[in-house]
């Protein structure tokens, strides 16, 4: 267990900026989720706590101790890579026990520790076998195992999930929540879902274009998004945004309801809304449409979840209307969140 | 009978007929196949075969025109093998030629190992370019080299000794192992390295025990391009070596077994076949390993 300090780190490949001025604290135990979209700088950020990119500027300290300078090996931190890169020519077996060989662990420890691994992730059977001949599922759990099975002070996992399908995803992200608890192992964890995101994160950092956008708990980002784009890449879909006022006002798709359907007595922003299409997506139905006084090409989005079954057809001009506890306001220029402005 | 039965049968008189006709294809194009892989293969025996019969031939059975050449008229002897070993210094060819390779073989793999390495991963692009520019120094042929170089070797003071042979061998032979093993490294994902690098292993211990092992092939290419390198090559073998006993067997079997125009077709012939036999044994036995190593050398380089 260790907590991991990434001051003001600043990654430059020629003039690519990968990371931008990020500063951020992970605390003891703690499993944070890094969220954001592809090529914000994910997997650049965790090869350099890793070690295997040297910062531009900026610090990271592990456990308190600057490590900025020292080589991978020296720091103590596991890593599953987003390939899970496992040694082909070595078996499930040898994968697992490689790095306890490094770290000078008596043989006699090996045997033990390799098959405890292997039990808590149900690979006993594979330990044999080769990566080849195993199913993407089953070389992310040996990539786990080779993670976890030196006891690190920082797990560090990318976007280890993205190569399952939907339903070993649900199961593996269970299975991975579940364990990290029981180790109470700090990690580190990349993707660029937001639901993974939502469900495994103690807190959850977004990222865009290198720099962090938003640390907060799952509920924190999502309800009090820091800025436009953190509100808009969290949510599916993200938080409607009209021009109003020379500010921009938000509301979430989900809060956004036909009059008829709110609550009488709560105090109310109402919107002619005209409607342009309607999708049904099984427990919900999506209406996608133009809000009254807002330009033409930006289109809002309500959700209406099927327990709502009041009729709404397409072409129809309709109220709909948004609790002002959910509006939120954002500067029109920055993008940053701002304090309630007047409607 | 019915008129349904009747087509019926006759479907099936049918169908069998075919059966049979497709029985008797497969055994035909089982048969094609076998005698053209017999017939390929009794093509690239046949030196062989020829030099191991001509080595047992006695002289009057060999220099007879009207005797069938590939076969024993008279009874066979170990006559010539005898006089190669004895009279000759063959043996002490083999020994240089064995020695030659091997010190050659190590030399390539500790220079072109790390220069392919480090080409392959370090230097960003002009690696490629670098590796490409070293490649064609292999395709400069011997003949123009081995007159400067000769200068060179006379400078060292190693002229007429097999040490010129193992200072010049590997000016060709690192060049192309090194491209080789470039392809190799490459296809190798840096991942892996990089794994084991956060799994607790320096740089140079990852190099050794992820990557070393996923490029044997590649290694088993360069041993075996090496080692036939010194076997066979000849310019700089004749002409940087004048004593009979500091002489490899590409050139020393050649001088000692052909006097003036007398042919010692016999000792020749032992000569060859005593190198390629066991040569060839080792070859075959990493023949797949080899395979993959060049043809993957070539496709990723
Ligand atoms: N070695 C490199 N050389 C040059 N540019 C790089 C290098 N590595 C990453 N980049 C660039 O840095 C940016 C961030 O890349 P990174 O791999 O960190 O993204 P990511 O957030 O992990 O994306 P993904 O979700 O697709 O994995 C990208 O624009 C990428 O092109
Ligand atoms: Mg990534």
């Amino acid at each position: 267990m260790a907590t991991v300090d990434i001051n003001n780190v600043t990654k430059h490949f020629d003039d690519v900026r990968a990371i931008d001025g990020v500063t951020l604290s992970v605390q003891e135990g703690e499993f944070l989720v890094l969220l954001g979209p592809s090529g914000c700088g994910k997997t650049t950020l965790m090869r350099t706590i890793a070690g295997l990119e040297h910062p531009t500027s900026g610090e990271i300290l592990i456990d308190g101790r600057n490590v900025t300078g020292l080589p991978p090996r020296a720091r103590d931190v596991a890593m599953v890579f987003q390939s899970y890169a496992l040694y082909p020519h070595k078996t499930v077996f040898n994968n697992i026990v490689f790095p306890l060989k490094a770290q000078g662990i008596p043989k006699e420890e090996w045997d033990t520790r390799v098959r405890e691994a292997a039990q808590v992730l149900g690979l006993e059977k594979l330990l044999d076998r080769r990566p080849r001949q195993l199913s993407g599922g089953e070389r992310q759990r040996v990539a786990l195992a080779r993670a976890m099975v030196r006891d690190p002070k920082v797990m560090l996992l990318d976007e280890p999930l993205s190569n399952l399908d939907a339903k070993l995803r649900a199961s593996a992200r269970d299975e991975l929540q579940t364990f990290q608890r029981r180790l109470g192992t700090t990690t580190i964890f990349v993707t660029h879902d937001q639901v993974e995101a939502m469900g495994m994160g103690d807190r959850i950092a977004v990222m865009s274009g290198g720099k962090l956008r938003q640390l907060g708990t799952p509920h924190e980002v999502y309800t009090e998004s820091a800025d436009t784009f953190v509100a808009t890449f969290l949510g599916s879909p993200g938080m409607n945004l009209i021009p109003r006022n020379g500010y921009l006002l938000g509301f979430r798709p989900e809060n956004f309801l036909p009059r008829e359907a709110m609550p009488s007595q709560s105090q109310i922003e109402t919107f002619r809304f005209d409607v342009k299409r309607v999708e049904y997506l099984g427990a919900d139905r999506l209406i996608y449409g133009i809000v009254d006084h807002a330009p033409d090409d930006v289109i809002s989005i309500a959700r209406l979840p099927s327990a709502v079954t009041f009729p709404i057809e397409v072409h129809e001009n309709h109220e709909f209307a948004v609790a002002h506890e959910h509006l939120r306001y954002f500067d029109a220029d920055t993008g940053l969140r701002i304090s309630p402005q007047p409607l | 009978m019915n008129n349904q039965e009747i087509i019926s049968r006759k479907g099936e008189g049918l169908a069998a007929n075919q059966r049979f006709r497709e029985t008797i294809n497969a055994i035909l194009r089982q048969v094609a196949l076998y005698t053209t892989v017999g017939l390929m293969c009794l093509f690239a025996f046949f030196p062989f075969l020829v030099l191991m019969i001509n080595t047992f031939r006695e002289d009057q059975d060999l220099y007879r025109p009207q005797n069938f050449p590939f076969f024993f008229n008279d009874p066979p002897t170990l006559f010539h093998i005898t006089q190669l070993f004895k009279e000759t210094n063959y043996v002490v060819f083999l020994r240089n030629s064995v020695f030659v390779g091997l010190v050659v073989v190590l030399i390539t793999l500790a220079i072109a190992i790390p220069a392919a390495y480090s080409l392959a991963r370090l230097t960003g692009k002009w690696g490629e370019r670098a590796g490409i520019a070293i490649f064609m120094v292999y395709l400069v042929p011997p003949t123009l080299l081995f007159l400067p170089l000769f200068r060179m070797v006379v400078a060292l003071h190693l002229n007429d000794t097999i040490w010129s042979l193992i200072v010049v061998y590997p000016t060709i032979s690192i060049p192309f192992s090194t491209w080789l093993l470039m392809g190799f490294f490459k296809s190798i994902p840096k991942d892996l390295e990089e794994a084991a690098m956060v799994d607790g292993y320096s740089r140079a211990a990852a190099f050794l025990k992820v990557v070393m092992p996923l490029s044997l092939s590649g290694i088993i290419a360069v041993v075996v391009f090496t080692f036939t390198l010194t076997l066979h090559e000849f310019i700089y073998a004749l002409t940087f070596i004048s004593s009979s006993a500091q002489r490899t067997l590409s050139v020393g079997v050649p001088t000692e077994l052909i006097r003036g125009d007398v042919f010692f077709w016999q000792g020749l012939s032992a000569a060859t076949i005593i190198v390629a036999i066991p040569v060839g044994i080792l070859y075959n036995l990493v023949l797949d390993r080899l395979i993959s190593g060049f043809t993957m050398g070539a496709v990723k380089g």
